[in-house]
This record gives C-alpha cells, structure tokens and sequence, in this order.
C-alpha cells in the first residue's frame, strides 16, 4: 500500500514538473530528423539553461493545418524546416512574425542568384540542401548496375524494384524533389518522369527519412534524398554514396518565429543561436552533414575531403526552383501523387513491370503495331490526371472545408480515372505481347 | 458526488467529441444533415476499397490467428499440456507491445539488406513491404497469435478430465475437436479473435511502416494530417471504424457469454507432475513458438546491438552504445511514458472503479445497459478518438496554465484511459465482487464514516486488485501508438512507442530505437513476471484473472 | 418486558416474501434463536433488526426507540443502533491486526485514545485473545477468528448481538466450545442475544426461546422444551428432531393404517376436528416408540444397525418405513420379524 502510495505521489509529480519546466520552453516545429534535433536540444539547453527547448516532429508539408488547427498562444515559436514552399504558404496564411536583420550579419543574404533569406526579413537561411540520389554500393555492385547519375537514370528498367522513395504530403523534400522536377522538366514531362520512377520503386516510405534508411541497410538499392540524409549514413561509416541530380533545387533550409508564439523572445533566441558559428559548425557532424550558410564554418572547420562545398554546389547546379509556384499548387500536388501513386501503386508497379518486359521483347522481336500499343499504354498512366493550367492549380486557395471537400471531389474524379487508365493500359500491353508471341 | 464527476468525464471525452466527430462527417457548413459527404466517400474508388481492404485484414487476421492456435491448443488439450500461469500471462505480450516492431523485425530480418532475406534474395524477395496487405494481415496475426492461443488454452484447460473421459472413450481426433474441444474454447477464441480484430483494424503504425496505405486507418490519418481536423472525409472515415469495430464487438459478445461455466478453472490441481510423453509435446510447441518468435524479434535484436550491417548476412560490427544512447537520450520518453500512461491508468482504476461500483449498485434492467455500454467502449478506435478530440478540444483554453488544451500533453492521457477503461471496469468490478458484503457491513455497523470505512478497510482489501487494473491499463496505454501519432503535440511528449517508431526509421537513429524496443519488451515481461509474484500470494486473484478476461462472469 | 419488538415486519424481494408479518419480542438479557432451513428469511429479520435492510411493511422498535418503520419511513442507520454483529464467515479483516480489528469500530466511533485501548484489550481478555493481539488474524484457526470478530461486536458494548450462524464454519468440536464461551460473554455483559442458525441442537442448547421459520411464515416460537415437546405442526416436528410419520384414516372408533384397522387405545386419539376430517397424520420420534409381540400397529423389521448405545429397527408399516430406536440393553426382534409398534405419546396432524 505505502509502496503504491509513493509511487502515485511521484507519477503525480512528474507530471506537474514537466508542466512547470513547460512555462520556459521553447517549442520548435520541425521535419528535422531527431539526430538534429538532438544535438541543437543539447548544445542549446547547455548554454541557456533558464530555457528547455522541445520539439514538434511532422511533416513540414503539414504545417499549416497544424498551426491554423492552434490559437494563437497555443502554437510552437519556432519553424525549422528545408522546404520553401512551406514557408511561403506560413507567409500567405499570415503564420510568420518579421525577425528583420537580427541573426548573424556574417551570414551573406544571397549567394549567387539564391536567396539565402527572406527579403522581407520574415525568415531566416539556416542550411543549404540540395537534393540528389543515394545508393548503396555493395547493393548496385552485387547486381553490376551502375549508379544513377540523374534523374532520368531512376526509369531504367535494370532499377526496377530497387528505388525507393517517399510520398510528397509525407515529406517536405520529397515535395521540394517532385516540384524542382516538375519545374525543370515541365508539368507533363516532369509528371511522367515522377511516375515512370515510382513505378520503378519497390515501395513508398511513410516517412522520408526511411529512404535513406533502407538504402544504408541494404533493403532497396537507390533513393531519392535530400542530401544531407544520405551524407549523414556515408560519413557514419555506411556503404552508401550520393549525387546531385538534375533538374534540381538548392535551397535554404530556413528558420522563422511563428505568429502567436507562445514564447516569441526564447523563439528568436534559438533562432539566433542557429544561425551563430556554433550553431553553424553542428552542421557538420557526421551525424547531421549539412551544408552551412556561413561561409568561415567551410574554411575553419576539419570536415571530410569529399565533403560536398556551398559555393561549387550552387555554382554546378544554378537553380530554376521557384517557391511561389510551388507553394500555389502544393496541396494539389499532393492529392496527384497520392491518387496517382501511393494509393494506386500496387497497380502502378503491376503495369510498369509489364510495359518494360514487352519492351524488352519489342527490341528482340521488332513489330511496329505491337510497339504503337506499347506507347499507348505508357501515354494512360505516365501522364497527370489534371492539366497545369487547372484553376485548382493555378489560384492558391486558403486552406477551408468547402476547399478541402472541392479537392476531394476531384480527388475522387483522378482514382476513378487513374483506376481505369490502369486496367485499360494492362490490356494494351497483354495484347502487344500476344501480338509479339 | 461522484456519479456527477463520472458523466462529467464521459460527456467530456467520449460522449461529446465522438458526437461531434459524427455529426462533422454528416453536416455541411450550415449545420444541415447532407449526404454530399458520404457521397463524396464512395465516388473515391481508393476509400471503397480502403474500407474492403481493412475488413478483410482485420478478418484475416483474426482468422489466421485462429487457425494457427486452434490445433495447438487442441494437441496441447488433449496431452493435457497446461502452461504455467507465467506462460498463460505471456500470451497477453501482445497487448503490451506494438504490433509495428514485429513488422520492423521482420522487413530487418527478411528484407534484401540482410539476415534471410539476403540469403535468398536470388529465389524470392521476402521484404514484407513488396507483399503489402497480405503481410500485415500476416504480421498482425502472428502478433496476436500468442493472445488467440492462450485464451483458448485458458477456457480449456478446466475441462482437460472431461478430454480424457472423452478420449478414453476413443471418439476420434475430428469429433472432439468439433465436439467437445471447440464448444468449450469459444469465448476465450471469440475473444481473442475479436481483440485482434479490433487492433488491427485500429492499428497505423504497422501498415504505414509496411509502406500500405489502402486501409481505413492510414487514409484517416493522412487525411487529417495532410487537411487538418475540418477535414470532413476524415470524421466520416473514422465514424466509420466506430461502427465496424462496434459491430464486430457485439457480435463477438455472443459467443463469449455463450458459455462461461470455467469458475472452476483454478481447482484443477496445477501441481500434478507431467508426464514424459506431455513434456516432449509440451515443450515441443511451446518451445517452437518461443523458437519462432525469437526469430521474429532477431531482426531488432541484431539491429539493436550492429554498428554498421549493411547488405551483409550479419552486421559487420557490434556495439552496446544504442542502448546507452536509448536510455540516455530516450529518458525524456520513458518519463513520459510513466507519466501518461500512470496518469491514464490512475484515472481508470479510479473512475473503473465508479462505474463498476454504480453497476454493481445499479437495477438488474440497468447492470445489463450498463455492462453493455462499458465493454462498448472497446469498439472506439484509438484514431477514430484522436480525430474525436482534435475536433472537439480545438482551440479550447485551459484557464490557469493558458494554454490550448490540444497543444499541451492532457490529451493524450485521456484518450488512454478513455480506451483502457473498458479493462479498468471489467478488473474493478471483480476487485468489488471479490470482497463479500459482510466484511464491509460489519465496519459499517460499527461506525457512520463511510470514507473512512472505504480508505481503511475496503481500499486495502483491494490493493492486488486495483494493482492489477493499473497495470493492466498503463501497459494498453504504453502501446497505443494509434491515438499517440495524432494528438502529441510535440516531439519531447512522445511516449517510449512513438519514440521507437520515429527512430527506427532513421539510418542513425535505428540502432538506437531497436534497442529501446528491446528494452520495453523486457520491462513488460518484467512486470508481468512481478504481477505474477505479486497475485501468487492470494490464489484467488489469480482465477479472477482468469475471469477477468471473460465478460459476464 | 419486551426490550426489542418486531410488529408485523414484512419484506419481500421482488414477487417472493422473505419474511411474512413477523412478531417477535425479545426482553433484556434474553437469548432467543431464530431457527429454519436455508432460505426462510432468518436471516433476513437479521439485517433488518441490524438496519441493513428496509421494511416492507411494519415496524422494529428497541424499548421506547423507533428503529425500523415503514409508515414513517424511518430507518436509524446500522451504526445508531448500538448492537453488535458477528457474521457466518467470520468477516475478519485481513490487513489489520488483531488488535486494530476490535479497537476498529472503537476509532471510527472517535473515542479517546486510552479508551480505545482499555475497551480493546477488555474485550480481547474476555474472548482469551490477549496473547494474539499483534498477530494477523489469518494467524488463527477458524474459532480464533470468531472469538476476533465476537470481540469486536463487544467492544462496542453493545445493547443486543446480532450472530449470523456463527459457529457454522467451524469444526465441530470448536462449536459446543464457543456455545459456552458465547453464553458466558452474556451472563458477564447482560446483552440480548439475536441468534440465526439452522443447527436445532445448537438452538436448544444456547437460547432461552425459539423461533421456527418456514418460507417467510413464524411457524412456532416457545421455549426449547415447548418446541421440542409439542411442536406446533409437521415441519415444527419435523426440523427439530428425528421424526416417522404415519398416514391414517380416521373413525371416531378407531384408525386405519395400511389396510388395518385399529380400534382407539386410550390416550392415542387426536382432536375431533382430526377425526372429522376422516384422514391424520400420525407422528412418533423414533425413540418414542415401543416394540410389542402382540397387538399395536403391525409391521416387520427389514433392518438393524448397531449406533453404539441404542439399536436403530426400520420397520415397514404397509409402504411406509419407521425408524425405530430402541436401547440395546433389551433385546429387540429379528430382522424379518413380524412385530407390532405402540405409540405412548403421539402427535396427530392434519394430512396437507
């Protein structure tokens, strides 16, 4: 009984700690992965120790109905994050508070054409990120394929099965990935491509950070990832190497103040702390492998020779990323992918694995009306349900119930259409193989 | 007094934010009744099929469970095989851990990467995610396996005299089974069964690892992550689950009443020694299940001690550094863990308590009702509540500490206790049946302070009860991943699950998060193991255990 | 003078009447025994004198108090009573000493601290407890227990004991000793006795009156020597002792049993009102009846079994079997034999 006793009386009083030590805490959202955000919890709790730091982990893509699912006062201080577009979105909806010029003056506010921060001082740079592909070498030299070097390489039918990648509601650099190719490419071109490599996947991980995790084990061979994560397994001791690909975006992961912090002072104070040499030069542990903004971390720092550098990064790939546009259509972006593929993927790898066989045999047995069916196959599903200049796409809508019912509605108008595209196009391929028999 | 602080809790964290979460799926903006919702819902072929998909799983599971005990149990009631108590509470792991670590396990231990599924990878790809949906219905069957097996062991086992007279009277292997073997086992299948049922159809974090989205579960949470709480497809998909899991609990209940003539269970003497012949059959499958899930679990073991294991058969290098990573920087999550799941499950047995004690009190017409409606409470899923509450609480203030009632950690321990109060009444009501009256009147004949009555002498008569109850919902609270996913509202509240749910799927972070898996399958059959020590000492509470796992007692 | 009245108590549980206008007075320093078979409301007049049941009709009252009315709807509670309560299965607290078990009641009453004490161990001396007063009750054998509980119900010193078949669960050779020690507690403390049992010799020998119950009804209440010598009807007779019944038809000349008839020897004839009713029921204890060669009701001996002392005969008189016990002192028929059977003091009753 005394035991039980005791024991009630301490849950009780951890539970009314945590909520005392919650009145100095600094809530940070974040799609950071926890090693990151491990090390600047640690590093910054040291330093300031009247503050706890605490984080949210999400999606960065869902920041919005997170926040506007809060009051005012009720909402993490903090938002941290390598997608762009999220924070154009915050900016729209009202959800950023100015920081103006405080951070660190040595940090420059545009390298090359990029801009590093906000012009209008509503966030900050804090990181750079490009996005690339990974691969484990042991898996691709186990099965003498040669490492992709671009984006178009992910199509070939010797990587079916062996790529992996996320989905772009689930991952904000999956989005970012998605939308620099869609961009790069074109909207139909680009969606081919995007359709054509999840077709070549073996699966789509709920989260982004499983790509690189099942590329380091070994599960899958090659993965689309921001380059951090795949530098991250390399530099910790993993078989595992990564390319920049093209068409591709290097941009700033940032940092800004939410409106209606709860605690908008210790807010910026971590946000200063991030953007200070200290914070900078976290960047570099094997562990996180980010690329700095501050340009004396790349010549102070030990960092590994083959250690990828700001200025030749954004030099090689000059980026075409606009984040207005993909902030405008990031909703409907999305829902495509979702009906398209993570929803319908089983199909999708069904048909992808039939057109590549029928092609193979198409180049043994050459038969001109069998190769035109072929095409028309690739022509129903390698393709958006929707056209760019759909007013959906085309005119940025506050995120509402009769908004979100309308994308529903069309939503259910893409499986529909995508779930036939699918079955007709399985038929094509079945009788451009009879035809070749 | 207290009935007013009991409808007041139920109003507040059922009644109220699932009524609305209904009404949110069925209204338009204007608060009319529309079926454009609805209409919306069936136009989309993916949330037809989605809803097909998670009854079929679900089913699947439950069935293949079955399959899979009943002639174990049948081999192992007919040598009269009877596990140790210990052995008969380890079939309930399931209900303490997660169901995603299995599937973690098995994609380690399968998967191209390495171990088997590395070795065959040239005949067959084992990677449970390239099969899909028939791996979680795989998965979760294998997970609640244990759970189907000793249930059905449990209500057996008394008759195991009646199985030799059977035998003795030589009907054949079939007739018994159909006969005697089956009739006599069906509550505790039906309860197995309907338990696995029920989680798997609730569950997220096993298909979403598995990379499955066409279920019920993960189309609601995407969508209410991806739109947020107004999402009105998201409040018909989980009113949906409501009325499936409720359907399948009430039809379940039949078979579990039916028969429940094992009071006798615990007068079968435990002592007798086994012979030869029932220790190889004994040992042989319990050994070969143990054997088997051993192997399951190998994946994490071996991640949780590998420092680099990259597409090798074994990892390359070892170290113990993850678990002290685990508990050093995970020590956050155990705190919380405690703190949640100790503040759910004292809201439970104190509130299980009430209940049990109104019903107990209540007319005959009511018990029923009553009784009725507290089981009931299974048949609300874990999602189906979180969407529930981050409808309803939206945006409320919590007047002294000003802060929204939804981004601070209080949702989250309602939400499991709301879930684990079906098992707290259940447990309490038996704690208060096992006191006869006479022990409480002859205090009150004696003196009018009730309180003091209650605190003196009916509390302490209670003690192994309650403790039961306690533990039994903070371990049903520690593992419901599903209610946690939506409503923590930030990474530092996250429960031990959700923290090995996160890092394991980070290439460093994996090591890490197996180890901290590990470690909380140790802790659970730590308890249990102490449960056990604990209720030895009064032999009557552990047949009302038993019964405990049985309604209508 | 009555201390405790029961008028007219009723109480029925759903369609069932568990106890049928009951009247029953007990005076100070009375012991009177509530006797029956499981199920006939003893023990629910019980509860309702200790104030753990309403009435459904009638009243309780002690002395000039008002306990239990149904009219008034008034119920003192348990606790204002003032009486003490031993229950059949001891309900001996587990967690507490056997100590703290008497001194309970005592505390919760918030009597001084020295009080407490002197009241306690009183109590525990009177029961023989003293030396187990730290120990756990589940340290003591069932009597043990008992007298813990008997010493709680003292402690309070109360006005009446309520004992609920309190020797019931104990070994046999404990029960004739807690008889005494129980009767002895009374002399010494001068309280009244409420006593439910099912056990008639346990009746006679601890109450000064009985009370016979049948489904509900007051059957008979008198002294033992009243219930045990003329019992009011067949289930008197029946429950109190060993009994044989004869069925007979009647003539104001004399009876048929079996076929037989027999004309009225002197003394054994019942009531007119019997005899009018044409059919009886006669009534013997086995011990009661005499063996002759020639004449009395005829029958034959099928069995004898040696029961120590006495030798028990089952006679057959037509259908009907008689059991018969005689001393073995006097030589008694053979089995077979052909006998006749002389009733000296019989019972006639009514056939129902």
């Amino acid at each position: 009984m005394d035991r039980l006793a005791h024991f009630f009386s301490l849950a009780l009083l951890v539970i009314f700690s945590a909520d005392v030590l919650a009145l100095e805490s600094i809530v940070v959202a974040s799609s950071f992965p926890k090693e990151v955000l491990v090390a600047y919890k640690k590093a910054f709790d040291e330093r300031n120790p009247q503050y706890r730091l605490e984080f949210v982990n999400f999606p960065g893509t869902n920041i919005i109905p997170f926040l506007t699912d809060r009051t005012p006062g009720s909402r993490p201080d903090v938002f941290w994050s390598s997608s762009p577009d999220s924070f154009r979105a915050l900016l729209r909806h009202g959800l950023l508070q100015t920081i103006g010029s405080q951070g660190n003056p040595s940090i420059p506010s545009k390298i090359g054409s990029l801009n590093i921060d906000d012009p209008d001082g509503f966030y900050k740079g804090q990181a750079l990120s490009g996005y690339g592909i990974m691969w484990n070498t042991r898996y691709l030299s186990a099965r003498t394929i040669s490492p992709p070097g671009t984006w178009s390489d992910l199509v070939k039918p010797e990587l079916f099965g062996h790529v992996v990648m996320s989905s772009p509601s689930r991952s904000g650099t999956t989005h970012l990935i998605v939308e620099s190719i869609l961009q790069g490419a074109g909207w139909e071109n680009g969606w081919s491509l995007i359709i054509q490599i999840a077709g070549n996947c073996a699966t789509i991980t709920d989260r982004s950070f499983d790509v690189p995790n099942s590329i380091t084990s070994g599960r899958f061979g090659v993965g689309l990832v921001v380059d951090f994560l795949a530098l991250s397994g390399k530099y910790s001791g993993f078989p595992v190497d990564f390319t920049y690909a093209w068409p591709s975006a290097i941009t700033p992961a940032s940092i800004g103040l939410v409106t209606g912090a709860r605690n908008s002072e210790g807010g910026l104070k971590f946000i200063t702390f991030a953007l200070s040499k200290e914070g900078q030069s976290l960047l570099l542990r094997s562990e996180i492998s980010r690329l700095p903004v501050l340009p004396e971390i790349y010549a102070s720092t030990d960092r590994p020779a083959d250690y990828p550098d700001l200025f030749d990064v954004i030099k090689k790939h000059p980026s075409t990323y606009n984040p207005d546009i993909s902030e405008a259509r990031h909703l409907v972006v999305n829902a495509i992918f979702n009906q398209v593929v993570t929803f319908r993927h089983r199909e999708l790898v069904d048909v992808t694995k039939a057109i590549q066989s029928a092609e193979r045999l198409l180049i043994k047995r050459p038969h001109a009306e069998a190769g035109v069916l072929i095409d028309k196959a690739r022509a129903l599903i390698y393709r958006p349900p929707v056209s760019e200049k759909d007013e959906l796409t085309t005119s940025p809508q506050l995120q509402t119930r009769a908004h979100i019912a309308a994308i529903a509605a069309r939503e259910a108008e893409w499986a529909r259409q995508t779930s036939k595209n699918y079955v007709s196009a399985k038929k094509l391929v079945e009788q451009a193989l009879a035809m070749m028999q | 007094m207290l009935f007013a602080f009991l409808a007041i809790y139920l109003l507040t964290f059922l009644v109220l934010p699932v009524g609305t979460m209904i009404l949110q799926g069925l209204t338009n903006n204007e608060g009319k009744f529309v079926a454009d919702h609805i209409k919306l819902l069936l136009a989309n072929p993916v949330y037809v099929e989605s809803l097909l998909n998670s009854l079929g799983v679900a089913a699947g599971a439950a069935v293949l469970s079955a399959v899979a005990a009943l002639p174990i149990a049948m081999v192992l009631w007919r040598y009269h095989v009877r596990p140790s108590v210990f052995i008969e509470l380890c079939g309930f792991l399931p209900l303490f851990v997660p169901p995603f670590v299995l599937a973690l396990s098995l994609q380690i231990f399968f998967g191209r990467g390495g171990a088997l599924g590395m070795l065959f990878q040239s005949y067959c790809d084992l990677d449970p995610a390239i099969l899909g949906l028939p791996s979680v219905m795989l998965i979760e069957a294998m997970h609640y396996f244990p759970l189907v097996l000793m249930t059905l062991t449990m209500t057996t086992s008394a008759y195991n005299q009646q199985a030799k007279e059977a035998a003795s009277l030589g009907s054949g292997w079939f007739r018994l089974m159909t006969r005697v073997f089956l009739p006599l086992g069906m509550p505790g299948l039906a309860f197995g069964m309907s338990i696995t049922f029920l989680k798997t159809l609730d569950d997220l974090a096993t298909p979403l690892s598995l990379g499955v989205t066409n279920l019920l579960a993960p189309q609601a949470f995407l969508r209410v992550s991806a739109y947020g709480s107004q999402d009105p497809l998201s409040s018909l998909i989980a009113t949906l689950m409501v009325v499936i899991s409720g359907l399948a609990w009430f039809a379940s209940i039949r078979f579990v009443r039916q028969h429940v003539a094992f009071r006798n269970a615990s007068s079968v003497s435990a002592s007798v020694l086994l012979s030869k012949q029932q220790m190889i059959v004994g040992i042989t499958f319990l050994g070969g299940i143990l054997m088997l899930y051993a192997t399951a679990y190998a994946g994490v073991a071996l991640t949780s001690i590998a420092r680099i294991w990259s597409y090798t058969l074994l990892p390359e290098s070892y170290v113990l550094s993850h678990y002290l990573t685990a508990i050093h920087s995970e020590r956050g999550s155990f705190i919380n863990t405690l703190a949640y799941c100790g503040f759910a499950a004292v809201l439970d047995v104190v509130v299980g308590l009430v209940m049990a004690y109104a019903i107990d009190c209540a007319p005959p017409v009511w018990k029923r009702w009553l009784t009725w409606g507290a089981t009931g409470l299974l048949s609300v899923p874990g999602v189906a509540l979180a969407i529930a509450y981050l409808q309803f609480f939206r945006g409320i203030e919590v007047p002294l500490i000003n802060q929204a009632i939804d981004a601070s950690w209080f949702l989250l321990p309602m939400a499991f206790s709301v879930r684990g109060l079906p098992f707290a009444i259940r447990a309490c009501s038996i704690t208060l049946q096992g006191i006869p009256a006479s022990y409480v009147e002859a205090a009150n004949i004696s003196g009018r302070n009730r309180f003091r009555i209650f605190i003196k002498i009916v509390l302490p008569m209670m003690t192994v009860g309650l403790f039961v109850a306690f533990l039994l919902c903070f371990g049903l609270a520690a593992v419901d991943l599903s209610s946690a996913m939506l409503l923590i509202p930030s990474e530092t509240n996250a429960p031990v699950s959700y923290s090995i749910y996160l890092n394991m799927q980070s290439t460093t972070g994996r090591g890490a998060g197996s180890a901290l898996a590990i470690l909380s399958i140790a802790l659970v059959t730590l308890s249990l193991f102490t449960l056990l020590v604990l209720i030895r000492r009064d032999w009557k509470t552990v047949s009302s255990f038993r019964k405990f796992v049985f309604t209508g007692s | 003078m009555a201390y405790i009245e029961l008028n007219q108590v009723t109480k029925r549980f759903g369609s069932v009447t568990a106890v049928d206008r009951l009247d029953l007075q007990i005076a100070k320093g009375e012991c009177v025994a509530m006797l029956g078979p499981s199920g006939c409301g003893k023990t629910t007049t019980l509860r309702m004198v200790a104030g753990f049941e309403d009435l459904d009709d009638g009243e309780i009252r002690a002395g000039e108090t008002l306990l239990s009315s149904k009219r008034e709807k008034y119920y003192l509670p348990p606790e204002q009573r003032n009486f003490g309560m031993v229950f059949q299965a001891f309900a001996v607290w587990p967690h507490l000493s056997v100590f703290e078990n008497v001194a309970f009641p005592l505390r919760i009453r918030k009597l001084p601290k020295a009080e407490i004490i002197a009241r306690t161990e009183e109590a525990l001396k009177h029961t023989n407890l003293l030396q187990f007063a730290a120990g756990s009750p589940d340290d003591l054998s069932g009597g043990g227990k008992q007298r813990v509980a008997l010493a709680r119900a003292l402690a309070i010193r109360p006005d009446v004991m309520l004992l609920d078949e309190p020797l019931s669960s104990l070994d046999p050779h404990f029960r004739e000793e807690m008889r005494f020690e129980i009767k002895d507690l009374q002399r010494r403390f001068g309280f009244s006795i409420l006593y439910v049992t099912h056990d008639q010799s346990e009746a006679m020998a601890l109450s000064d009156r009985i009370l016979v119950m049948r489904a509900g009804v007051v059957q008979q209440v008198g002294t033992p020597l009243e219930v045990y010598g003329s019992p009011a009807n067949r289930f008197v007779f029946e429950f109190i002792g060993l009994s044989c019944f004869l069925k007979a038809g009647l003539t104001p000349s004399g009876m048929q049993i079996a076929g037989n008839d027999y004309a009225w020897p002197n003394g054994i004839a019942p009531s007119t009102e019997i005899i009018a009713s044409g059919r009886g029921l006669l009534a013997a204890r086995p011990t009661e009846i005499d063996f002759v060669g020639e004449g009395g009701v005829r029958g034959h001996v099928i069995s004898k079994a040696y029961l120590g002392e006495t030798i028990d005969y089952r006679v057959m008189v037509g259908e009907t079997e008689v059991r018969v016990q005689k001393t073995r002192r006097v030589p008694g028929p053979a089995v077979g034999q052909s006998i006749g059977l002389n009733f000296p003091h019989p019972h006639w009753y009514p056939v129902d």
